[in-house]
């Protein structure tokens, strides 16, 4: 009786190469299945994340920056860019605009790819006192007020805290480093209003950023807004563009929206694939176990003279299924798995939009239901054939007659 | 018989996937930051690593005997230490979405793994022949 128990796994170590391919169509399954499910959980993670961490309803970039989407460009496209805008814009929209709960102007800078900088980078300026969108960000990481000189770097500037980079000639103290967001805002690097000050002045004395003969200290690159409650955003967006020359304000969610409608394309595609890959391994896997199972007609046959119940022979044939299914849906969701944390700054650059991995427990949730469904499916499959082969008369079976 | 193939088709295995390392770093997952970055010396390290990897596994498909376990066990080592050379023994360019961070780094790292398992199993193999 006991030989019987370990007769599913000398069947598998015995037929390696049988093995083997059912393994790979198995991991076949739960890649597609597993991996699949991620890609879509990270495009959505991504725009969640790019929606939260602009934290704004309206942005107000300069009028020509707007006409190019070059702030499109910086959070999206992850190309380091700087645009200005004088910041008296900043005053005329304070006064005459109705319906603002909050107002804060950025400065951006891009350092240059040559010795005064150890990289080049997009460099963002805030001002601690009236930011909303940065500093809950920061504060997560460095709980401190940011000095002069401090600055704190996104997830991808591979750089550890506590260290001095090199920017404009500026020795700047790296103070923390941001968790990730999976947009292009993880590769740049945060300083306070006195510190880009300080850059954009150096970055003029060394002639790296032309400010179109403004006074680096009188310009701005945006102005991020959020409106009161009861206010219709669409309407004070309008109000801005109408009272404020020079400027586009958009709405931060229409610029998210555009790039979450294209995404939804691709999810709707991702999960077709996943549902095609899934019908077609079910149906290998079906016929490849009719086959084996047709081909050991005679083993089993064997097996039922030698004493094994119909039921202990199907549940053998089961017991293979399910090993065989098991190692392959592990294999599948390590290898996903290993794919997606090695080559992920590597996805988000080619797919050029948000993408953020869901988190641990998120995914070992995921992990945990797609060897169940991968099992089962193995499992539904082989119990049609394991059925056929227990019902099989034996007699005839040995005589060859069949 | 059946431990005579295995032993091949396990040192082959990590021939194949020394040979993917060796291609991938001279083509598709080369470093192209720039001629005068760090990554450029960690790229030409991991070239090399490749290609003795691929001569250490080539070599231990045909010897299934102590010294096919031992060149085996050799290759797991040098699949350890290339793994660790992109950004730990040997310094990267500092954003993460740049070429030797993105693809150079996690494609040495999982096919150095890769290496490394297959050469230990073949090596365990080797000894347990022995």
């Amino acid at each position: 009786m006991k030989s019987f128990q370990s007769l599913p796994f000398i069947n598998l170590i015995k037929k390696p190469v049988r093995s083997v391919a059912l393994m790979i169509l198995s991991a076949f399954l739960a890649i597609s299945a597993f991996g699949g499910t991620i890609a879509v959980m990270s495009l959505q993670n991504g725009i969640d994340s790019l929606e939260a961490r602009l934290g704004a309803d309206i942005i107000v970039e300069p009028y020509e920056a707007a006409t190019k989407g070059s702030f499109e460009s910086v959070i999206l496209q992850g190309n380091p860019g700087a645009f200005y805008m004088q910041s008296s814009v900043y005053d005329e929209i304070a006064e005459e605009i109705d319906g603002i709960e909050k107002m804060t102007a950025q400065y951006f800078l891009v350092s240059a790819n040559a010795g005064c900088c150890s990289v080049k980078v997009q460099i963002i300026g805030f001002d601690p006192d009236t930011d909303f969108s940065i500093l809950p960000w920061v504060e997560r990481s460095y709980s401190q007020e940011l000095g002069y000189m401090d600055v704190v770097v996104g997830a991808s500037v591979e750089v550890s805290t506590s260290t001095d980079i090199k920017l404009f000639g500026n020795a700047c103290h790296v103070v923390g480093q941001l968790e990730r967001t999976g947009t292009e805002l993880d590769s740049a690097i945060y300083c306070n209003i006195d510190t880009i000050k300080a850059m954009k002045q150096s970055a003029s004395v060394k002639q790296l950023v032309d400010y179109n003969g403004a006074d680096p200290d009188k310009v701005i690159s945006s102005v991020l807004i959020k409106v009161k409650d009861g206010y219709d955003i669409d309407e004070v967006t309008g109000d801005i563009n109408t009272h404020v020359r020079g400027i586009k304000a958009v709405r931060s969610k229409s610029m998210i929206t555009s790039v979450s409608g294209s995404l939804s394309a691709v999810s709707s595609a991702v999960s077709v694939l996943i549902g095609v890959v899934w019908v077609l391994s079910v149906i290998i896997m079906s016929v490849a176990f009719s086959m084996i199972n047709n081909e050991r007609k005679k083993e089993f046959a064997v097996l039922r003279v030698l004493g094994a119940s119909k039921s202990r022979l199907s549940g053998v044939v089961f017991k293979e299924a399910l090993m065989i299914t098991f190692t392959g849906s592990v294999i599948g969701i390590l290898l996903t798995l290993a794919i997606f944390a090695l080559f992920s700054d590597a996805l988000l650059s080619s797919v050029g939009v948000p993408f953020l991995l869901p988190d641990t427990m998120t995914i070992l949730i995921l992990a945990v239901v797609t060897a169940v469904a991968t099992m089962l499916a193995g499992a539904l499959t082989s119990a049609v054939s394991a059925r056929k082969a227990a019902k099989a008369d034996t007699g005839v079976i040995l005589r060859g007659d069949n | 018989m059946m431990n005579k193939r295995k032993i091949s088709i396990m040192g082959l295995v990590s021939a194949v996937f020394s040979l993917a390392l060796l291609i991938g770093s001279l083509t598709f997952f080369k470093s192209v930051c720039g001629a005068d970055m760090h990554c450029h010396q960690a790229n030409t390290v991991i070239t090399i690593m490749g290609a003795v990897m691929l001569a250490l596994s080539l070599i231990a498909i045909f010897l299934k005997s102590k010294v096919g376990a031992v060149l085996s066990f050799l290759t797991t080592v040098c699949g350890v230490v290339t793994a660790l050379i992109p950004g730990v023994i040997m310094p990267l360019c500092m954003m993460a979405d740049m070429s030797c961070q993105a693809t150079m780094k996690p494609w040495t790292i999982l096919l150095s793994a890769a290496v490394a398992l297959f050469s230990l199993i073949n090596g365990i193999i080797c000894i347990r022949k022995k």
